[in-house]
Formats: structure tokens, C-alpha cells, sequence
């Protein structure tokens, strides 16, 4: 599997075969960035195509120095914001998502995905849909998205100790909830 | 609880690590199954020890009296925990905790799960068509614009490129200038017949007197100055005008085809759509191709006409020049009839002299003749 600084130096070189690589690589994973943001599948693909087309235009702002992900994820993260202060008016209403929930938990990131991982899922979304925007936000970047505790911290402009604190918080916060709407998970 | 589990157990729970909860089932595996008794056995304990045990609540009761529950701060080191970022007495510590406190070591381990399950919550597929669509909005414009706007982009680069421009730009300056000067209606039209009509005027004043002419050249040749000056100024402001909507023109013409190639590219996923904006599009660079053509032929017209204006500005020449020739006549005219009157004023007192020579001669006669 090529590496992703190799993907990036041939699109920066205008290789669209390698543009179609990159983006069908992370198309998954900026799409579940978007869903996270934006609540709503429909909305979490437009924005989708808008990260990525952003990410066409700024490819050269990428500096080969630092990690693709990290500076990706910050790319995405601000059209999502944009794009969530554009449509301000609509509240972040859980119950509305409901249907949404299940239906994206549903979908699935593979075809061969099995229906326990699926009633995870669907249990995972449900418990985030309750918690706070920022709670919501610092789980999505750390233990989702996986960035380190400094990316994260670079990425929100929040000391590292206080994104250490804030999101073992919302671990907690999280487990509390999970165990509340389906105490034998984990178990 | 089975003979696997049982015998994984088996040392904590001869160690006496066991919650209360795994110690329980481990008596209750015992009481049933012979051979794992008979195990506990012969290490030394006899069924139903563990039995005698310190009250459930007793450790909680004293908390409670003591330093207060301890479970908020467990949970403060449950997530470090989870992924071993304690040191090694502070793990073991919430290790005791969680041995004894069912709600922290539930929500230890669902932390556990999370840690595996929420990273599975990163990557969520969207329908087939998105790549698609992504490289359809995003495609190297080089690729994916047509033919027929690359030459349309190409003709328009040639056309601003310096001299050119600058020629076209002239010509169209030259055009002008024959609306203005050429023609029989424009608005300095009467301008070079204006010039012929002061030369005969220049002309016929000779020998007259001096200031009569000297006023009427003033006159008419400041008139005309001032009138060329007023008209060529509002001419330069009209042509000035004239450029900034033809810039403004192709300005809009440019951005029109921009916006049209975005549309193009986005609507790809509908291929009738897209067609459809193609046509559109398409109409509307013919359109500019033809306002281009009627532009030149305006040009070409322009070119033609400024060969007519260099000979009207040659006329205009001349007749200037026949201007200037019938002042100087004028001026040696008027210097000739100087010359004549001060020749006329220097005679004057040579006959005043004569005059004078008489009357002193008459009134000396009488002074004279009294002296003696
Ligand atoms: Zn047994
Ligand atoms: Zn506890």
C-alpha cells in the first residue's frame, strides 16, 4: 500500500490517479468526521465533498514536514464548523437524529460488518448523541479520530493538560451513559 | 464459572485477590465439581474457607465515616488505568478499588471496550458515487475543460497580450478621433474650417492698422485654442469612457465563462445536465465570439478611417502654415508703416526747428539794441 506522503507529493505533481487514491483512502474516514459534526448523513456528505475539495485547493499549504492526518483533520473540522454556523438557526436536537442514528449505525463502515458491531455502533452514537457539543467534539478528535493529545490541543487551542482532563471526563461521561442504556456492553 | 476458569483463578483465589463476588462462585464451582475440589484441597483449604469473610459494607461504612467515598477519585484514574499510564502502585491501588466496587470496575470495563470500539466510529462509508463526485469537482482544470474554451482561453490571452492590444487599442483611439474630427456632424468637424476661415481674415487686414489686427488674431486664434481645448478634453473623457465599458465588457464576458465552467464541472454526475450547461455555455462563447468579430471589424473600420483623418490633420496643417505666412506679411506690414511713422515723427521737429529759428531771432532784436 503506497504511503500517504508518496499519495500526496503525486497529486501536488498532478497525478490524478493518485488524487483518486487519496481520497478513496480517506473518504470513509472524512465522511465519519462530517456525520460526527453535522448529525445528518445528507448534510455529512455534502460537506464531505466540500473538505475534500478544499484539501485539492490547500494541497500545496501542506508542508511534507508534518503528519497528513492531523493537518486534514483541521481542514475537515473547519468546513464542518462553517458549515454547522451556517445552518446556526436549526438546534442540535438528539431526538431528531434518532432515525438518522440507526440508519447511518446501519450502514456501516464494511459490508461484512457484523450486526453485534452494528448494535454497537448504533449503542456508541445513541450515548453521544445525549452529551455536549465540546464533550462530543474532544472524544471525536482523540479517541475516534485517534490524534494525539498535542494535536489535539494544537488543533483546538487548548492546553494538553486541560484536553488530558476534558476528555478522560467525557470517557467517564460516556461509559455512565453506555451502561445506562445497555448495561451489558462491555461485559 | 467452569473447570478452565476455575483453575485460571485458582491462585488469587488461594491468595485470598478474589472479589467477593468471584470468591462465591468459585465455592459454588467447588460444591459441584469434585475434581476442582479436590484441587483446593490439596493445596491446603477446606471448602467453604472463603465463607469467612469480613461483611460486604464494612470497608464502605468506615469510608463513609473516614475520608468519604473514594469512587470519584478512582474514577479520575480510570481512563489512565484503562491504558496503563499509571505507575505501578497507583494501578495496583485502583486495582484493590475496582476489585470491591462493582460500579467503578463496570465502567472500568466498558473504558475498556471503548477503546476498541471507538476508533471503529472514525471510518463511515458514504454511497458509491462520492468519490465520483469529489473528482468531479476537483479534476485538474487542464483535464477537464473543453477544447473549444482552452482555444477561447488562448485567443483571449493573445488578444490583451502588449502590443497588440495596444495597436487595436489605437485604432480604436483612431476611429474615434474621426467621429469626432472627420465627419461633416462631429463635434470638431468645423474645427480646420474655422482655421481657412481666419487666414483670409489674417489677409485682408493687412494694412490695416496695427491693433484692429493684432486684436482680431488674438481674438479668434484664443477663441479656437479654448474651444479645441474644451471639446479634446470631453473627447478624451468619451474615448476614456468607451474603454472602461469595453474593459468592463470583457471582464463580464470572463467571469460569465468562469461561472459557466464551474457549473460544467460540478454537474458532471448528471450527464444530461451537464450537456445541457455545455449548450448553454457554448451559446454564450458564441455570442462573445461574435461581439469579438464585430468588435475587429469595428477595428479594421477604425484602421481605414485613420488614414482619412491624417489627411484632414495634413489640411488642417496647411492651412495653419498659410496662417502663419499671412502673419508675418502682416507683421512686416504693420513694421514698415512703424518705420514710416517714425520716420514721420522724426521730421516733425526739424519743422518745429525752423519755426523756432524765427521767433527767438525777432524778440532779441529790441534786449540787444537796449544794452548799449
Ligand atoms: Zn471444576
Ligand atoms: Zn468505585
Amino acid at each position: 500500500m503506497l504511503d500517504v506522503a508518496t499519495l500526496v507529493e503525486r497529486c501536488r505533481q498532478g497525478d490524478d490517479l493518485a488524487w483518486e487514491a487519496l481520497v478513496r483512502r480517506f473518504q470513509s474516514r472524512v465522511f465519519g468526521l462530517a456525520y460526527h459534526y453535522m448529525r445528518n448523513a445528507e448534510e455529512a456528505r455534502d460537506v464531505a465533498q466540500e473538505i475534500f475539495t478544499r484539501i485539492y485547493q490547500r494541497l500545496d499549504t501542506f508542508e511534507g514536514g508534518e503528519t497528513f492526518m492531523p493537518w486534514m483533520l483541521r481542514l475537515a473540522r473547519n468546513v464542518c464548523i462553517d458549515s454547522l454556523r451556517r445552518r446556526k438557526a436549526r438546534p442540535p436536537a438528539s431526538s431528531e437524529t434518532g432515525d438518522e442514528t440507526l440508519r447511518m449505525a446501519a450502514m456501516g463502515p464494511t459490508p461484512e460488518d457484523s450486526a453485534s458491531a452494528r448494535s454497537t455502533r448504533q449503542l456508541l452514537y445513541r450515548a453521544m448523541d445525549r452529551m455536549s457539543e465540546s464533550d462530543r467534539e474532544i472524544l471525536l478528535l482523540k479517541e475516534i479520530q485517534g490524534l494525539k493529545v498535542e494535536e489535539v490541543s494544537n488543533l483546538l487551542g487548548i492546553p494538553t493538560g486541560t484536553v488530558k482532563s476534558r476528555c478522560n471526563r467525557a470517557r467517564i461521561e460516556l461509559a455512565t451513559r453506555i451502561r445506562r442504556l445497555d448495561p451489558s456492553y462491555g461485559t | 464459572m467452569d473447570c478452565r476458569k476455575f483453575s485460571e483463578r485458582f491462585g488469587d483465589f488461594v491468595e485470598g485477590l478474589l472479589s467477593l463476588k468471584e470468591r462465591r462462585a468459585m465455592d459454588e464451582h467447588m460444591s459441584q465439581c469434585v475434581r476442582c475440589r479436590e484441587l483446593y484441597t490439596m493445596a491446603g483449604g477446606e471448602p467453604g474457607d472463603q465463607e469467612v469473610v469480613a461483611p460486604a459494607d464494612l470497608t464502605e461504612s468506615i469510608l463513609s465515616r473516614t475520608s468519604g467515598p473514594v469512587c470519584a477519585s478512582a474514577r479520575g484514574r480510570l481512563c489512565d488505568h484503562v491504558e496503563g499510564l499509571l505507575d505501578p502502585t497507583g494501578d495496583a491501588l485502583v486495582s484493590l478499588h475496582l476489585r470491591d466496587c462493582a460500579e467503578c470496575a463496570g465502567l472500568s470495563s466498558i473504558l475498556s471496550s471503548l477503546r476498541v470500539d471507538l476508533p471503529l466510529l472514525a471510518e463511515l462509508d458514504p454511497d458509491v458515487e462520492f468519490v465520483g463526485d469529489v473528482l468531479a469537482r476537483t479534476r485538474p482544470r487542464s483535464r477537464s475543460r473543453p477544447a473549444w474554451i482552452e482555444r477561447f482561453a488562448e485567443e483571449w490571452r493573445n488578444l490583451i497580450k502588449r502590443p497588440r492590444f495596444a495597436w487595436e487599442g489605437a485604432y480604436v483611439g483612431a476611429f474615434l478621433l474621426m467621429l469626432i474630427f472627420g465627419t461633416s456632424n462631429a463635434p470638431l468637424a468645423s474645427v480646420p474650417q474655422k482655421a481657412k476661415e481666419v487666414a483670409p481674415q489674417v489677409r485682408s487686414s493687412i494694412g490695416s492698422v496695427w491693433v484692429t489686427t493684432r486684436g482680431n488674431v488674438i481674438e479668434t486664434s484664443s477663441e479656437l485654442a479654448f474651444d479645441v481645448r474644451r471639446r479634446s478634453s470631453t473627447v478624451f473623457e468619451t474615448a476614456r469612457e468607451t474603454f472602461e465599458a469595453a474593459r468592463e465588457n470583457f471582464e463580464a464576458a470572463r467571469k460569465t465563462l468562469g461561472i459557466a465552467r464551474e457549473a460544467l464541472e460540478a454537474d458532471r454526475e448528471n450527464l444530461e445536465a451537464a450537456r445541457e450547461s455545455l449548450g448553454t455555455t457554448r451559446e454564450s462563447f458564441e455570442t462573445a465570439r461574435e461581439k469579438f468579430e464585430a468588435d475587429r471589424e469595428n477595428l479594421e473600420a477604425a484602421r481605414e478611417s485613420l488614414g482619412t483623418t491624417r489627411g484632414t490633420l495634413e489640411t488642417t496643417r496647411e492651412t495653419l502654415g498659410t496662417t502663419r505666412e499671412s502673419l508675418g506679411t502682416a507683421r512686416e506690414a504693420l513694421e514698415a508703416a512703424r518705420e514710416a511713422l517714425e520716420t514721420f515723427w522724426e521730421s516733425l521737429p526739424l519743422m518745429r526747428e525752423k519755426d523756432d529759428t524765427k521767433q527767438p531771432a525777432d524778440q532779441s532784436g529790441p534786449d540787444e539794441g537796449e544794452k548799449p
